[in-house]
């Protein structure tokens, strides 16, 4: 690993700090709302994987032997830019920035000098390009380790579990993928929406190891996290709370994408600063 | 062996041999894209997707995305643009990662496979997305060249290759290929025919019934469709009174609507008359079955060609 790496308890105040950034940019975004809920479900996911999972170099972020990290649910921005800032790939003051036009982070862009490997954009796009990731890595012998988050919901989406077909048949156990299993998208729960059922039989069945976490857990998180098992790839079911960490959002539908009034963020800031 | 056979058989595999680090992703499409000996050539550079379409474009566009290497993306047509449509626009169009869709069987190729395998609309599709170079090949030297100039392109390029096994030739010598730059293949004054893929070659048999009437036609292949070779329609709009274009493609959004989009805003225009597929499904059947239903055969060029002069 060529940085430091945090502990449990540099992890627990790093997403303390996350959540309050995350709350700072909804209150920014104003009026065009912001993803809040999806966000705060992954806080500690994200935390964990700049914290103490992912190999970089924030001096060198092009540094070729890097780990490969693909944000799919890309709308969760409030907790993927907030992680990249933490941990030095760019200045926290830019975060209140990513709505604005032609802003660094605005969008779905592609800026590998600021941590982003690719532009999801519609849900369920990157996993095929990390598939495609993976495998030239492997064919070309690298020693990076490729990893991407998904939503649960975003795997509705059918091309998904083509590429969940191809890369257990291109056995890429150079690939392990987080899914943010917070059991709710945009109409409210996935089980009586479209019933997602047990994720982690079906990445067995498709041929992945698969182990299922408390996603806010974060030793559970790193334990998951470290595991490479051979000649498979791996899929994490990590089991989180949309909203987690503000009681009023909490499994709330109505904040997926939500705008966040000063009085509300005030509640917000005040709860997860107690906690 | 057709223009898919010619661009996998001779182009595929001239460009392998110089660029080893290229590579070809197919969507269960070996044989169908005639990349069979390309496979047993090179089966280090090939990577299947399965019958899954849209992960093969989003595969293809990770497999460049380190080192930007050349990635070849070979199915039929009609999968590869419209099948994996939004993976082609946020991969090639947007991102513009390094990969050349090469489809096969455009038109009305696969005959009695019918309307799921036919190509009618794709380039309609292709074009309104920014960033993608379209070429569209006439015969099966022209498509091993386009094949090999895709290659050198910096940037997502759409190859659409037409026709059957037997492809009629049009380039009987070895000619100057160049992405951008129409041929002109026949000089006449009274019409120009701007003609594409297979069309080039009922476009010139048009062309030889109309010499017999007394009305000479200029013929151009135009085979990049993006981005237009606008110099050479200049000339055309400036020496021509009528001007037709025709394409094994909807008269909607192909070639004829790019060459109308560019005539619409100049002013002393010649007539632009649109000949390709129709807005319908034809009825079901083989090649030239579905050219007579949508007037594409060369008498039937030819007359139309006579007709609108005579108004």
């Amino acid at each position: 690993m060529n940085r430091k790496i945090l502990s449990e308890e540099e992890i627990k105040a790093l997403c303390k700090r996350m959540r309050l950034h995350a709350m700072d940019m909804a209150l920014a975004a104003g009026n065009r709302g912001a993803h809040i809920s999806g966000s705060l479900s992954c806080i500690e996911i994200y935390a964990v994987l700049y914290g103490a999972i992912l190999n970089y170099d924030t001096d060198n972020p092009l540094w070729n032997e890097r780990d490969r990290f693909i944000a799919g649910k890309e709308h969760a921005r409030l907790a993927e830019f907030p992680a990249r800032a933490e941990m030095g790939f760019f200045p926290v003051d830019v975060l209140n920035s990513y709505e604005e036009n032609d802003g660094l982070l605005v969008g779905h862009q592609l800026r590998k000098e600021l941590g982003s490997e690719y532009g999801s954009m519609s849900l369920g796009m990157e996993m095929s390009f990390v598939v495609g990731k993976a495998l030239i890595a492997k064919q070309t012998q690298q020693k990076y380790h490729v990893y991407c988050l998904l939503g649960d919901a975003e795997c509705e989406e059918g091309s998904v579990w083509e590429s969940f077909i191809s890369a257990a048949h291109y056995k890429l156990d150079n690939l392990t993928v987080i899914i943010d299993r917070n059991y709710m998208s945009v109409d409210g729960n996935t089980e009586e929406l479209m019933a997602q059922l047990d994720m982690q039989q079906k990445m067995e069945a498709f041929g992945w190891e698969s182990v299922t976490i408390d996603g806010h857990d974060i030793l559970q998180l790193i334990d998951a996290l470290s595991h490479k098992p051979e000649g498979k790839p791996y899929a994490v079911i990590a089991r989180t709370v949309k909203g987690k960490g503000v009681s009023f959002i909490e499994n709330n539908k109505s904040w997926h994408q939500a705008i966040l009034s000063k009085e509300l963020y005030s509640r917000a800031v005040e709860e997860i600063q107690n906690s | 062996m057709g223009q898919k056979g010619a661009a996998a058989g001779i182009g595929m595999m001239e460009l392998a041999k110089r660029d080893p680090d290229m590579r070809v992703v197919v969507a269960d499409s070996v044989a169908i894209a005639s990349l069979d000996r390309f496979n047993n050539s090179y089966p280090d550079q090939v990577v299947n997707a399965g019958i899954s379409e849209q992960s093969m474009i989003g595969i293809a566009a990770g497999l460049s995305s380190e080192d930007g290497r050349v990635v070849y993306a070979c199915t039929y047509a009609e999968f590869v643009v419209t099948r994996a449509l939004e993976f082609v626009r946020h991969n090639l169009a947007y991102h513009q990662f390094n990969v050349k869709l090469v489809g096969n069987s455009a038109g009305f190729a696969m005959e009695t496979l019918s309307i799921s395998h036919w190509a009618t609309e794709d380039i309609a599709y292709a074009r309104a997305l920014p960033n993608l170079t379209i070429l569209s090949a006439c015969d099966s030297l022209e498509a091993i060249k386009m094949v090999m100039a895709a290659h050198d392109v910096k940037g997502p390029v759409y190859v659409r290759l037409s026709g059957l096994l037997n492809c009629p030739i049009v380039y009987t010598k070895d000619f100057n290929y160049q992405i951008g730059k129409a041929n002109v293949l026949r000089e006449g004054e009274d019409v120009t025919i701007v003609a594409t893929g297979m069309m080039v070659r009922e476009a010139l048999d048009a062309a030889e019934l109309l010499a017999a009437q007394n009305i000479n036609c200029s013929v151009i292949d135009m085979h990049t469709i993006k981005p237009l070779d606008t110099n050479c329609l200049d000339e055309v709009f400036a020496k021509s009174k009528l001007v037709v274009s025709v394409e094994e493609h909807s008269v909607i959004g192909g070639l004829g609507g790019a060459i109308a989009e560019y005539k619409a805003d100049k002013v002393h225009m010649p007539r632009l008359i649109r000949m390709g597929i129709g807005d319908f499904f034809c009825k079901l059947g083989d090649l030239r079955y579905c050219w007579e239903q949508h007037g594409l055969t060369a008498p039937q060029i030819a007359g139309r060609i006579k007709m609108e002069l005579d108004k």
